[in-house]
């Protein structure tokens, strides 16, 4: 219900586009935060709830040390806090700082939910399209490396294991190793051999290939395609006109609060918590509604 | 209607002294289920390949080949790609793709096919095949049986009218090898589509196959029904006599050619209309040829730390000059157990001794000395350029110098009758002469106890035979053979002893006749068969020869 990873590939790639694109070039503290939180909510969503604690202090730490770092090495900006050996501590260098670490931990979570909702299958959709052949390839080719690493392992094993490798030596081993990686290359060339034949006994190769996949594109993707197009529109006109404007040298500004920048941060917020709210919606429909049938 | 014509193929490999088909001629009708049979050599893959064109190997050829009575040369390419479909041995070589839903669509995909079509054609197939479960799944997380099932399934979804099949069940455990071909017999029953399976093993194969070709020499030697296979004088001369099920070895042996019996229960009525029953013949006890050469006491071992136990408390003792035969079901821990055995796994808890030390007592790899590991691929274990060069390897690994191991080499490859072979690479050798080098290697090594898995896997009757013969030799030498295996009839015509794994542990151990006449699924065909009439026999010989002395005594 509402699944993330169960949505289009395509609709799901603009999400991630525009947020981690709005979060990394506007240097608003308010775009900053509302995509630090959706990225989090987002990803404790994927996780269904189950962030661990490590995780979750390793992004702390990672924000404690970016804050904290920048006002040791940059000393620019007209407040300063206090002395340290002649040099000031400033203000608006830790507010930088502050700043900075927001923007690096969100991109940091956004991150961390592409690689739960995004699998290699939904990547090779999107870029496969683009070259139908190219897709065939990389198909073949993500099967063949797991392929290779387990069959060295198991030749290791079975060489050990017949006792061909008894020798304590530590020359004798290496060359040992050097074989076996010979064999690896034989056998992987074999392989090729008979993966070409398979392919071509059933037709690669032959004029007019078409492409199937097994993703469709129903309502629920064009609902969050539109939306994500709509707000996404909003946050880079505010972003053009300049309404979102803010500089932390040499003095901090004012955080913009004008009825545009407002409008861009409602719409900015809808967009950052868009895919959790449609989680949301799913888990309360099955709660009361569909369970009750 | 008929569908496939061979006329007069004559066929020679480039550079090959004699041919590999000479003068094959049949037909086949639209919708008949046909095995072609023989032993390794015979032709079979040359054939099935000549008819496949995309898979046409270069040579010599004369004679035509007609699909649906069009020389299989000027057919239009889709028609030859999706019209005729062909599946390999090893469903490794025939899987493209990594993923189930894309292996199903490849074929598809490449004909064209438009992308609703093949959404409907895919989810058709998988759903026929049972194999909705692992649409999503990666094909190489599949099992051995679900990776054929597949392989099968993405040639069917092309709708061919022919199936060209090269031994799809030598690489598959038992049951599902008997899934498999019930499957293949129903896509003949309920599509139509016209089969021919290449098999050499044909208990399961023969009772629903309509035609058997069986080949010798490059030559089709019979063609006919199966029941019909009784009339070929002298087959038991013929690589396929053990490959026969074993109702049919019997009455065969017992000189009845008319109308073969080829299932279990069709030879219970063959022997009911001939014998009285009789009483089991008194077996002597067991006496242990040698001191324990490997004793497990309590041994438990799992893969991680939060897995289940493979091995729980597993305890065991093999003698000195004895083959023990360990059976057990898919995933019961066979393979596991040998890791454990050779030190490649480490149990966690209980103790192994090998001949009296504990194998924690052996340092570095000196172990592998005393024991050694025959894997069930065999081709894992060659890593020289030339089947020569890897024995050698073998012996210069132990300080041997460079001469004297080839000279021992040599002689080794004489023993095992692989002299031919010594400057092929390793790679392109048959089944069964791969693991005749591989066991070459191995020897070479003079290990005292020698650890066989799945040592049938894949081989002919005839290869069997030479297998068993050279265990027999290595016995009687002093040697333990500890063999893992599903095969049952290879444990219950030449272990010593046979051993069932189950739930982590060894649950009955006990001769051959004894333990396979007190089990009634887990047991030979030919055990099924003389139950009641003549109890405690467990192999096909052992029924034949108390059918004659019962003859005798008339």
């Amino acid at each position: 219900m509402g699944d993330i990873a169960r949505f289009h590939p395509f609709p799901l790639f603009c999400w991630f586009a525009a947020v981690i694109s709005v979060s990394v070039f506007v240097p608003n503290p308010v775009i900053g935060v509302t995509s630090l939180l959706g990225g989090g909510c987002l990803l404790f969503v994927c996780r269904r709830g189950r962030l661990r604690a490590r995780t979750a202090l390793s992004y702390v730490l990672l924000f404690a040390l970016v804050t904290l770092t920048n006002p040791v090495f940059s000393h620019g900006g007209k407040t300063p806090l206090f002395f340290v050996n002649g040099t000031p501590v400033t203000l608006e260098s830790a507010a930088y700082g502050a700043g900075l670490a927001v923007g690096i931990v969100s991109v940091l979570l956004l991150c961390a939910c592409w690689s739960e909702v995004m699998s290699d299958e939904k990547f090779m959709y999107l870029f496969g399209r683009a070259a139908p052949k190219l897709s065939v390839i990389l198909s073949a080719a993500q099967r063949m490396i797991p392929r290779f690493l387990r069959r060295m392992r198991t030749v290791n094993g079975a060489v050990s294991a017949l006792g061909a490798r008894t020798s304590q030596s530590f020359s004798d081993r290496a060359a040992q190793s050097m074989k076996v990686f010979y064999a690896m290359t034989a056998w992987s060339a074999e392989n090729s051999i008979e993966t070409a034949s398979a392919m071509k006994a059933r037709g690669y190769g032959l004029c007019g290939r078409t492409s199937f996949s097994p993703v469709r594109f129903r309502a629920k993707d064009g609902v969050l395609l539109a939306l994500t197009l709509a707000l996404t529109a909003v946050t880079f006109t505010g972003v053009g006109t300049g309404a979102l404007g803010f500089e932390y040298y040499p003095e901090i500004t004012g955080i913009p609060s004008s009825p545009l920048a407002l409008a861009v941060y409602v719409s900015f917020g809808v967009l950052s918590f868009l895919p959790c709210f449609f989680r949301v919606g799913g888990v309360l429909k099955w709660k009361y509604c569909v369970s009750r049938i | 209607m008929e569908i496939l014509r061979v006329e007069d193929i004559t066929f020679r490999y480039p550079g090959a002294r004699s041919d590999a088909l000479s003068d094959v001629s049949f037909s086949l009708d639209e919708g008949e289920f046909a095995v072609l049979c023989g032993g390794t050599g015979c032709g079979k893959t040359t054939l099935l390949k000549l008819i496949k064109r995309e898979l046409s190997p270069f040579g010599e050829r004369r004679g035509e080949i007609y699909y649906g009575g069009v020389p299989v040369g000027l057919l239009d390419c889709r028609i030859a790609v999706g019209g005729i479909g062909y599946v390999t041995q090893d469903p490794d070589d025939g899987i493209v793709t990594d993923r189930v839903w894309h292996e199903l669509s490849f074929g598809l995909e490449n004909l064209g096919v438009p992308s609703d079509e093949i959404r409907r054609r895919v989810g058709e197939a998988a759903s026929y095949f049972g194999l909705e479960r692992c649409f999503n799944s990666r094909t190489d997380e599949l099992s051995g049986g679900l990776k054929q099932l597949l392989c099968l399934a993405s040639v069917t979804v092309m709708r061919p009218r022919l199936l060209l099949l090269d031994e799809p069940t030598a690489q598959l455990d038992p049951i599902a090898s008997s899934e498999f071909t019930a499957f293949l017999s129903r896509l003949s029953r309920e599509l139509g589509i016209t089969v021919i399976a290449a098999e050499h093993r044909l208990g399961d194969i023969l009772p629903v196959a309509d035609r058997v070709i069986l080949m010798g020499g490059g030559n089709v030697v019979f063609n006919g029904p199966p029941r019909d296979l009784g009339n070929l004088r002298g087959a038991e001369d013929l690589s396929v006599y053990g490959a026969l099920p074993a109702a049919s070895r019997i009455a065969r042996a017992l000189g009845d050619y008319d109308a073969l019996p080829l299932t279990v229960r069709e030879g219970r009525e063959f022997l009911e209309s001939r014998f009285a029953p009789e009483a089991a013949a008194e077996e002597p006890p067991y006496v242990p040829p040698g001191a324990p050469a490997v004793e497990a006491k309590g041994v438990s071992f799992r893969y991680g730390k939060n897995d289940p136990d493979v091995l729980s408390d597993l305890s065991m003792t093999v003698y000195g000059g004895e083959f023990f035969a360990v059976l057990g079901g898919n995933g019961a821990g066979k393979t596991t157990l040998l890791g454990v055995i050779s030190g490649l796994l480490n149990a966690y808890s209980g103790k192994i001794k090998i001949n009296g030390k504990n194998i924690r007592e052996y340092r570095g790899a000196s172990l592998n000395r005393t024991v050694a590991l025959l894997p069930q691929d065999p081709s894992t274990v060659f890593v020289g350029g030339t089947v020569r060069e890897d024995l050698c390897d073998m012996l210069t690994s132990r300080g041997i110098g460079k001469d004297e191991a080839l000279s021992r080499a040599e002689e080794a490859a004489r023993r095992f009758g692989i002299s031919d072979l010594l400057d092929r690479h390793p790679y392109d050798t048959s089944g069964g002469e791969r693991q005749k080098c591989a066991l070459a290697k191995l020897l070479l090594g003079t290990p005292s106890v020698i650890l066989l898995d799945e040592p049938t896997k894949g081989l002919d009757a005839a290869s069997k035979a030479e297998l068993a013969k050279t265990v027999r030799g290595l016995t009687a030498g002093g040697a333990a053979v500890i063999a893992v295996t599903h095969d049952v009839e290879f444990a219950a015509e030449h272990a010593d002893r046979c051993a069932l794994l189950f739930a982590g542990g060894i649950v009955s151990t006990d001769t051959p006749r004894r333990f396979f006449s007190e089990n009634s699924f887990y047991t030979t065909a030919a055990n099924r068969i003389a139950r009641g009439i003549f109890p405690g026999e467990v192999t096909c010989a052992g029924v034949i020869a108390r059918c004659r002395a019962a003859e005798a005594g008339k």
